[in-house]
């Protein structure tokens, strides 16, 4: 399966970067199976939606608590988003 | 990628076909005010299809247009004129009407490949009805990543009413059918099923 994002893993954290030239379709609706801390490395005018509610503009330094099995998706900005995601068990 | 021939396309019709235009002081929901501020149609709804939250706009719009009090565009007003977002009571449950189920199915490609072994041959790009499958038709197609992957589409309770001229117009815009080009999505195949009409058993071979 294709992601429309660039990945690397860093201390037990995945870092992970969306660019400017991602086709918003990629940007999909969905769920992950497990909860997640992420937090805003870099944004631009990216929001973030939860499902049911509205979309919020994404900020550098924010922290966004995802839970498990709650749809979600990102919006695209200008620039690039960065973020780093962590897992919870 | 859109390019900008679209987007000033979509900019002028937006111009002319002005949507959601609620008269003044109307109250109204924060998801609707959200629409209205960031010039979206119902038909571009933010919220996840299906969702409850995009069933309330739905019906929230569709309230307002009943008494009059908004004014919108040709596509917004074919999505209120039909039942989407209606709800009836089936054996205790709540079936929201007009919403046929887009979802991928996306199956573990190692089960098809392991198919593939026990001698089952599959043929790509060739629709067909699915026997007490949890949707009413399925495909199989070549995936992004070269495996096969099996696509399921269209709700098994419901018609397909591609027969019905505003009704086709309201699901291709509903499904933004002329963005839908990849084959391995539910979501191309339900905006082609009439290309398939004959094989999948349909009356008519009309385009949504």
């Amino acid at each position: 399966m294709e992601y429309p994002f660039e990945q690397i893993e860093l201390e037990g954290k995945l870092i992970r970067t969306f660019q400017n030239d991602v086709d918003d379709e990629e940007l999909k609706w969905h769920f992950d199976l497990k909860d997640r801390w992420v937090t805003i490395l870099e944004s631009n005018g990216w929001m973030f939606q939860l499902d049911d509610s509205l979309p919020n503009k994404l900020n550098s330094g924010d922290k966004i608590f995802i839970p498990k099995f709650a749809w979600h998706r990102v919006i695209k900005g200008d620039g690039d988003l960065k973020v780093s995601i962590e897992e919870v068990e | 990628m859109r390019n900008v021939l679209e987007i000033l396309r979509e900019y002028v019709e937006d111009k002319e076909n002005p949507t959601l235009v609620v008269k003044e002081g109307v109250k109204m929901s924060e998801g609707l005010k959200y629409h209205i501020d960031n010039n979206l149609s119902l038909t571009n709804n933010i919220f996840r299809t299906y969702s409850p939250a995009y069933f309330d706009l739905v019906n929230e719009v569709r309230d307002l247009y009943e008494q009059g009090l908004v004014q919108l565009n040709e596509e917004d007003t074919l999505m209120v004129e039909s039942d989407l977002g209606k709800v009836v009571i089936v054996d205790n449950q709540e079936i929201y009407l007009d919403a046929p189920y887009i979802v991928e199915d996306e199956e573990d490609e190692d089960v098809l490949e392991e198919a593939k072994h026990r001698g089952k041959n599959v043929k790509l790009n060739k629709p067909f009805r699915t026997s007490g499958g949890p949707k009413k038709f399925a495909v199989y197609v070549k995936s992004k990543s070269g495996g096969i992957k099996k696509v399921s589409f269209g709700d098994p309770n419901l018609r397909v009413r591609n027969n019905n001229k505003g009704a086709a117009k309201s699901f291709r815009a509903r499904h933004k059918c002329d963005q839908k080009k990849d084959r391995t999505t539910a979501g191309y195949w339900s905006c082609n099923v009439g290309r398939y009409a004959k094989q999948l058993g349909l009356s008519s071979s009309n385009s949504w």
